[in-house]
């Protein structure tokens, strides 16, 4: 300011002049009013446009946090940053009167400069000499005149105040509008464009519901995005638009259910949907990935609690599980996903299958196609039957089942499933912790399948065996089962062939015990009639094998038959096996001597006619006949060696008759294997093209020559053979009387069994009609056995008129003499019919009488051997030479080793039966009947 | 003529009764020098009616082999009062001896895989003592 100069002016320095003086400070005022206002007008017209912008912009767009806080600096800066600046500018830079001199001079330059040289001069400090305060004073007054008539305020550098005034105007009142008319935006505005970088949500008119803004979709499958209104929306546009990155905008319409749902097609790489629903404006992140997948199933088995079984678990490479499950098992299922993918929820549905009909493949209806239920779609003819008939006709299918799974990251499980006896379908779905559902599901189908019966059988013996009674007969008997064995063992039921007061044996043993994993169980039996007491009668033996499904019971193979025979029983077998041999002997002996006779004619045909093509052909006729003979000579004397050594088993063929078998069997080894090979090797030598006719010749009539020995060997072995036989049928006289009187005892001891300890009797006496039907039975069994046993003894009679004539031995003579005069053919029969008649005494009586002549009558051609006696009491001129001893000592050894075998296999059926012992009769075993008689 | 016989019978008790008692022979025979020991068997105790009916049945059964037993050694008994060949009558005698072990055995009654081994001895004694037999018949 000029005023702090003025003590000392008033001395040296010149004042303006009043009236310029004036006009400059007026100027001044005038300038710093103009220009605070300008800066203050800015301020706020630049914090009403940011808070404008925001609203603007927030109603077009979510204007984002920065951005508004940008508006907000920008805004706020004209009043902290441009109105200091413009005040400082304009009040403090133009303080001084030669500020505003230079100012004026902007407008008016002429007038400005002389203003300025006022100003200058009224500070000018000269020498006297040079200063002339008049001049000074002249030139201020001239300036003061010239600046009199001027309006500095022409001289204001752009006065914008009135526009800055109109601006703020403007600003507030849109602001004012924004406030007062849409009150919810205008303050929601207000407060984001205050607080930038609160939470506060921007308002719009459309409002939607909460949604995420991140959302997984299946990878290449159409998907579809879903917004709804909010309640709160004041708006409800009937349409929206999204659009998935840079593709084609989608639009939805508004739905009934106040939602827009858009639907994209299937993407494979993420992206941003932005969803534009009125003034709504929401960007949702999509994520496509593939569907979640299961890795490896594994199916749990539980098996009934009767099975005794541990759980079993399968890995389910294929869509069946089937052989491993039965009837009443449960099972369960486990899945693990693929690529670790964490799960959220699943479920398993179990339907219900038709069960498959067992079809026979010639059934007229039968069609492979149709399996498994499948139906024939294409046939439109309405044959409905054909349509399905592997299907039961049932009631319509329950309805499916579903089960929550149990979930634990990357696996689940089911709950147990109880299988029945229908197939199951199980499926399997399941959603992954991103909502992503299976493709489909998996599913098993489950073909349970009953417990089977278990089977049973004997290998190892035939299936009618003969044995003696001291004789022991080993077999295997195996047994299956698809779930386990619990034990196997065998069961035999007797019946005697003929009426006898004993009772018939039966019993059974059980062998090896298996076990709930045990399928298959074997063992061997030892099975000796003698150790358990089981007399000569046919016993029909059966295996068993019991498994663990509860209250089957047992389960029996196919029975075998085992005759047991008494010695005189298996003498007779043998005896007809031994005519069998004889005959067929006989048979061989006539064709040799045929091709004997063959032979000699090609001899005769002379040397000269042996080679030509008919002969050759008939030499090589003879030459296959000759080996055919050789052939069934050797199967003849393997079936009398195998005779022979069962006649030594039975130990009642006497050393004679041995030794002429075992004589005819020598003789017949020694044709089979080398005289009648010699022929043989004539004939063919004889076919030799290489021989000369004279060569050819000579080897037939070797051939003629060696068969003629053959035949009279052949004629020996079959004498031999005879006299053995007859000596066998001897012997056999003698068990067949024996073997009648024994069925006669065996009819007499029937008949006392019917009477008591007192001597009564429950049928003598009374009439046949009255008779219990047991009784009646019997009789009549008793009757047909006394019919057969006087048949028997018609034919010894007969038998041994025969034998007679041709042995001429006195004893037989004699026996047959005795029959005669006893007249035994009509007794037996008159005893037969007082058993019909139901005399009980009598028929005893006479039954008793008869088996004793009987017997003594065996007794005549095998007299009993008194013990006393050493030697050989016949007397006769057979004095055994040494070689006899030889086959004596050879027969006695022989007995003995039989002996002592039959000894050890019957000790060793008794130490099975001593080992199996904690087997038998077993509380949870309970053999059907462990009798044994 | 009559030693053909004893050539025919030898082979026949080769072939029908020997092959048996050598193969039972292989199941039951004690190895000379075993290896390993055989494992003893526990004979389990009758509880029931029906099993102690069966032991009785087991000791009934064994003592009537062991009578069946005795019968038999007197028939060697007499066989051996027969023979002269020293090595034939040394043969027939160990299988006496043998026996009497065997009816002890049974009587006792003892079925058990020691018994049958003795008897298996008794088969080929006697087979040893046919062939000694034949031999010496072969040699004179």
């Amino acid at each position: 300011m000029p005023t702090d100069q003025t003590p000392k002016s008033k001395e040296q320095h010149a004042p303006l002049p009043d009236s310029l003086r004036r006009q400059l400070i007026s100027f001044r005022g005038r300038l710093w009013r103009v220009k605070v206002a300008e800066a203050i007008l800015a301020g706020v017209f630049g914090l009403f446009f940011s808070y404008l912008l925001v609203f603007g912009l927030d109603r077009v767009w979510n204007t984002p946090p920065a951005v508004r806080l940008a508006i907000l600096i920008s805004g706020t800066s004209l009043f902290t940053l441009f109105a200091p600046y413009w005040i400082h500018r304009w009040v403090f830079g133009h303080r001084r009167e030669a500020q505003l001199a230079r100012l004026i001079a902007r407008r008016f330059p002429r007038l400005g400069d002389r203003l300025l040289g006022v100003v200058e001069l009224q500070h000018q400090q000269e020498s006297n000499e040079s200063l002339s305060p008049e001049l000074r004073a002249a030139a201020m007054e001239a300036v003061a005149r010239q600046a009199k008539g001027r309006n500095f305020e022409r001289a204001l550098p752009n006065p914008r105040h009135r526009t800055w005034s109109l601006g703020v105007l403007a600003t507030v009142a849109m602001a004012a509008a924004a406030l007062f008319l849409v009150p919810k935006p205008g303050l929601n505005a207000l407060k984001r464009w205050l607080m930038p970088l609160s939470n506060t949500p921007r308002y719009t008119f459309t409002k939607i519901s909460h949604f995420n803004e991140r959302i997984i979709v299946p990878r290449d499958e159409p998907f579809a995005i879903t917004f709804t209104l909010s309640s709160e929306s004041d708006q409800r546009p009937g349409s929206g638009t999204a659009r998935f990155g840079i593709q084609d905008p989608v639009a939805a319409q508004l739905q009934n259910d106040q939602s827009y749902s858009f639907e994209f097609p299937g993407q494979s790489e993420p992206g941003r949907v932005a969803v534009n629903i009125g003034d709504a404006r929401h960007s949702v992140e999509v994520i496509p990935q593939t569907r979640p997948t299961i890795q490896s199933v594994q199916a749990r088995i539980s098996y009934p609690e009767y099975l005794q079984l541990q759980d079993k678990v399968r890995e389910l490479r294929v869509g069946t599980l089937s052989g491993d499950v039965v009837v009443g098992s449960k099972v369960s299922l486990e899945a693990t996903t693929l690529e670790e993918r964490e799960l959220k929820s699943g479920t398993l549905t179990v339907r219900v299958l038709p069960k498959p009909v067992p079809q026979d493949l010639f059934d007229d209806g039968f069609d492979p196609l149709l399996e498994d239920g499948e139906t024939d779609e294409g046939d439109d003819s309405g044959n409905d039957l054909r349509e399905a008939p592997a299907l039961v006709e049932e009631d319509p299918p329950a309805p499916p089942e579903v089960f929550a799974l149990e979930i634990s990251g990357t696996r689940m499980s089911s709950p147990g499933i109880p299988l029945g006896d229908s197939p199951l379908e199980l499926q399997l779905n399941w959603r992954d912790t991103d909502d992503l559902e299976d493709v489909g599901g998996h599913r098993i189908r489950v073909e349970p399948l009953e417990d089977q019966k278990p089977l049973a059988y004997i290998q190892g013996i035939e299936r009618q065996t003969v044995i003696l009674v001291d004789d022991t007969v080993s077999f295997e008997i195996l047994a299956e089962d698809d779930y386990g064995a619990r034990h196997i063992g065998y069961e035999w039921t007797g019946e005697f062939t003929k009426p006898t007061d004993e009772t018939p044996s039966q019993g059974s043993h059980i062998l090896e015990v298996g076990g709930p994993n045990q399928r298959r169980i074997s063992g061997v039996v030892h099975f000796s009639p003698k150790t358990r007491n089981i007399k000569p009668q046919q016993l029909a033996v059966r295996a068993f094998v019991e498994d663990y499904f509860p209250e089957r019971g047992r389960v029996y193979s196919e029975p075998i038959i085992l005759h047991i025979l008494t010695k005189d029983e298996q003498a007779q077998l043998l005896k007809d096996k031994f005519d069998r041999i004889i005959g067929e002997l006989e048979d061989a002996a006539r064709r040799e001597q045929n091709d004997f006779d063959e032979n000699r004619r090609l001899e005769q045909e002379g040397a000269e006619n042996l080679q030509n093509d008919a002969n050759q052909e008939r030499l090589k006729q003879q030459e296959l006949n000759e080996a055919e003979n050789i052939e069934k000579m050797a199967e003849l004397s393997e079936r009398m060696e195998e005779l022979l050594g069962e006649a030594l088993k039975n130990g009642e063929v006497d050393s004679d008759t041995m030794q002429k078998m075992a004589e005819t069997m020598q003789q017949m080894q020694e044709l089979s294997q080398q005289d009648m090979p010699k022929v043989e090797q004539e004939l063919n030598e004889a076919q030799d093209p290489s021989s000369t006719p004279e060569q050819s010749q000579k080897d037939v009539e070797e051939a003629v020559e060696q068969q003629e020995k053959v035949i009279e060997k052949m004629r020996k072995a079959i004498e031999g053979a005879n006299e053995a036989n007859r000596n066998f049928e001897a012997s056999t006289f003698v068990n067949r009387l024996r073997r009648a009187a024994s069925e006669e005892d065996g009819i007499a001891n029937t008949l006392i069994a019917t009477i008591d300890d007192e001597g009564e009797t429950t049928i003598a006496g009374t009439p046949y009609d009255e008779l219990d039907p047991v009784d009646q039975r019997i009789l009549g069994e008793l009757s047909m056995q006394q019919r057969r046993t006087a048949s028997d003894v018609h034919w010894i009679y007969e038998d041994l008129g025969h034998f007679y004539a041709r042995t001429q031995k006195e004893e037989h003579k004699q026996i047959m003499e005795e029959m005669r005069e006893s007249n035994v053919d009509s007794h037996l029969d008159e005893t037969r019919e007082k058993i019909a008649a139901n005399r009980t005494f009598m028929a005893i009586t006479a039954a008793k009488k008869w088996a004793a002549l009987l017997r003594a009558w065996a007794d005549i051609l095998d007299p009993p051997q008194d013990p006393n006696e050493g030697g050989d009491g016949s007397g006769g001129g057979d004095d055994p030479g040494l070689d006899d001893n030889d086959f004596e000592f050879m027969l006695k050894v022989m007995k003995l080793i039989q002996t002592e075998q039959d000894i050890r296999a019957r000790t060793r059926a008794l130490e099975q039966l001593r080992r199996t012992l904690h087997l038998q009769d077993l509380p949870d075993l309970k053999p059907l009947d462990t009798d044994e008689q | 003529m009559k030693p053909i016989y004893l050539a025919i019978l030898a082979p026949l008790a080769i072939g029908n009764l020997i092959p048996s008692a050598l193969a039972q022979e292989d199941e039951e025979a004690p190895k000379p020098t075993p290896a390993i020991e055989l494992p003893e068997i526990k004979y389990p105790d009758p509880v029931t009616e029906e099993q102690k009916k069966s032991v009785t049945k087991h000791r009934e059964g064994s003592q009537n082999l062991a009578g069946e037993q005795d019968e038999l050694s007197a028939d060697v008994q007499d066989l051996i009062e027969e023979q002269t060949n020293e090595k034939v009558i040394a043969l027939l005698e160990e299988v006496e001896e043998i026996m009497a072990e065997v009816i002890g055995s049974l009587d006792e009654p003892n079925t058990s895989g020691t018994t049958i081994a003795a008897e298996t001895e008794i088969i080929e004694k006697i087979f040893e003592a046919a062939k000694q037999r034949a031999q010496q018949n072969g040699g004179t």
